[in-house]
């Protein structure tokens, strides 16, 4: 499955325009570095980024969930091909490192350190964090309660990164190194030998790593057998309750609150709504703002519409003595509730960057009537199409 | 009494020339507890599946409290609740939330609603789970689940698949007395189920499906009677009806 989805990447239009992004980027970027004053904080900025992509360091072991059943009498004959997991894994994730490490070269020698060699140096003490990392890491997964170890070697990982980004003294690595030998055998090691190999935890990795995939390959293709971690986002429960107690409102509920746990169609919204936002605080004009709002309302609708389909194919409210049309005007009340108050707040965040008060109305009045144009003309249509008759 | 379940003559399956079930008529009194047995792969899911309107008779009528799905799908769907073999659940919906929806959806009034509630949890110790996600549910604790749901909506007829496997002892002596008290209450139950002891002790009639036909049905005492053997017990006449010998015409 997955190379079937590569293939599609590499065919489709996306590697293109990712390449297009790179060339047509990187000329914008090195003006934009010729320009930076030595103050810039660029060891900070370089400090999150490395430090992010060397602490997460999960391990791939392409673990099926039956493995838990018909490998499990082998674990003791599968250490090699852990190890190779491991190895595999280690190679994977320095790509990225690599990458990113190019991309921030010219940043670096403008900046920090205009020696190539001391950024060669980086990148190779990068590397043995990143094979340290991923080693503690792979100990972490013989407990269930890995937080601690998670955090102390974060800490661990970050001062490093920091201390090497600033050019510190020779015997702070040093005592680094020894700090790190110590935790080694002392702290990471003893997992190992301590614990019984918890295969839960190492499938659980697996498949939010395949689900992260399967995430990006869902940008260009849809992915039919992506399966969506539910979000509680309890904080937001209590919109779901201005629904009323009555079975003309069951599937109000439904919808409202699968939008905000599953599927990750707040988090779209949200995303959109904000893009949106800064658009409009970017474009600064008056007309702008009315055609952006519009813009963004049409976005977000498209990327609801899937909504309907949750839950229509199980679970169940499919035999719920409650008539399709019933169902279809509360997905119709749902969607158009959100997009009219996606086009409320783009109307504030106009009034709020300066776009005058008449403008500002028109730009929430432009979205609100789109947005019932859109509901009641384009979505009602189309889900009476695509809904299963039961 | 009534029959809340009527099955006239159903033939059906997934296409016309290969028919899963053949001629099937039997019938669900209102008060009345039925055991649909049968070996895997007898029909019964199938069976089930035509009265919940899944799958459409090829011939044949179903009819519940007099009204077929045709004639009107709410009216025919808010009699009945289904309590499927496999728990399925919404997982972006919390155990409250799925009472709650299958109240709302059954038009179950508010009072009524929050009455039932917490005996419903209660009774399956599920107090403390109220606000928890389906992912973090045993399989036993979503039937329980399902369960409840059903048992809150109040409806005339119950259909239940296998509901025993992955329940605790607590969780099938609550499932058994709320069948009862539905029961005297005037409801319908047809309940597949493997578990035939238990079917023997609380069923009132008996339908043994093989290979699609109905191979024999009736009370505990007809059965014996028609098998001529007055102190057989239904697992003897199932394991006979099941090796395709026709105990009947001993």
């Amino acid at each position: 499955m997955t190379s079937r989805y590569l293939r599609l990447l590499s065919n489709s239009g996306f590697m293109f325009s990712l390449y297009i992004l790179i060339v047509g980027g990187g000329y914008f970027y090195q003006q934009w570095v010729k320009g930076l004053p030595e103050t810039f904080p660029t060891e900070w900025i370089l400090l999150l980024l490395f430090g992010f992509f060397i602490v997460r360091s999960p391990v791939r072991t392409l673990l099926r969930s039956a493995d838990l059943v018909f490998l499990l009498p082998l674990e003791e004959k599968l250490e090699d091909y852990f190890k190779k997991a491991i190895r595999y894994s280690y190679i994977m994730q320095c790509i990225p490192l690599l990458f990113l490490w190019a991309i921030a070269m010219p940043l670096y020698l403008h900046t920090v350190d205009h020696r190539i060699g001391a950024y060669v140096l980086v990148l190779i003490v990068l590397f043995i964090l990143k094979a340290w990392n991923l080693f503690c890491s792979w100990a972490e997964t013989f407990v269930f309660a890995s937080f601690k170890y998670k955090g102390l070697r974060g800490v661990f990982s970050f001062v490093f990164i920091y201390l090497l980004l600033a050019e510190a003294p020779w015997y702070f690595l040093v005592i680094l190194i020894a700090l790190a030998l110590v935790l080694t055998l002392f702290v990471y090691n003893p997992l190992q030998r301590q614990h019984l190999m918890k295969w839960d935890v190492l499938l659980d990795i697996e498949m939010r790593q395949a689900a992260n995939f399967d995430r990006f390959a869902n940008l260009i293709t849809d992915v039919p057998h992506m399966q969506n971690r539910i979000k509680p986002r309890n904080y937001l429960k209590a919109v779901t309750e201005i629904f009323a107690y009555s079975p003309k409102a069951t599937f109000k509920k439904y919808f409202s609150k699968t939008f905000l746990r599953s599927g990750d169609y707040f988090g779209i919204y949200v995303r959109l709504l904000v893009i949106g936002g800064i658009v409009i605080w970017m474009a600064g004009g008056d007309l702008s703002s009315v055609i952006i709002a519009v813009v963004t309302v049409y976005l977000t609708a498209m990327q609801l519409l899937p909504l309907w389909n949750a839950g229509a194919i199980e679970g169940p409210g499919l035999l719920f003595p409650i008539p399709n049309k019933v169902r279809e005007r509360n997905f119709l009340s749902v969607l158009m509730l959100l997009l009219v108050s996606e086009a409320i707040v783009l109307g504030i965040i106009a009034l709020v960057v300066g776009i005058s008060v008449i403008f500002a109305l028109l730009t929430a009045g432009a979205g609100i009537v789109f947005a019932f144009l859109f509901t009641y003309g384009y979505a009602s249509r189309k889900i009476r199409r695509s809904s299963l008759e039961l | 009494m009534a029959e809340i379940l009527q099955v006239e003559h159903l033939s059906g399956g997934y296409s016309n020339q290969k028919h899963v079930l053949h001629d099937l008529s039997f019938h669900v009194k209102k008060g009345e507890l039925v055991g649909l047995v049968g070996l895997n792969g007898a029909g019964k899911s199938t069976t089930i599946k035509h009265i919940l309107g899944l799958m459409e008779a090829l011939t044949g009528t179903i009819k519940v409290d007099g009204l077929t799905i045709q004639e009107d799908k709410t009216a025919y769907r808010s009699k009945l609740a289904y309590i499927p073999e496999t728990p399925n659940l919404y997982e972006q919906l919390t155990l409250r939330e799925h009472l709650e929806m299958s109240a709302m959806a059954y038009g179950v009034d508010k009072a009524a609603f929050e009455s039932r509630m917490p005996q419903l949890l209660s009774l399956f110790r599920m107090e403390n789970r109220l606000d928890w996600f389906p992912g973090h549910f045993s399989k036993g604790m979503k039937q329980k689940v399902m369960i409840m749901c059903a048992f809150l909506v109040h409806p005339e007829l119950y259909v239940v698949d296998e509901p025993f496997v992955g329940l605790d002892p607590i969780g099938i002596q609550a499932f058994l007395d709320l069948m009862i008290e539905m029961k005297q209450k005037g409801a319908g139950i047809l309940m597949s189920t493997h578990i035939l002891s238990t079917a023997e002790q609380y069923c009132d009639r008996f339908i043994l499906l093989h290979e699609g036909k109905i191979a024999m049905q009736g009370t505990m005492d007809e059965l014996r009677e028609s098998v001529n053997d007055p102190q057989v017990s239904l697992h003897d006449i199932y394991v006979s009806v099941a090796k395709g010998e026709k105990p009947w015409e001993k």
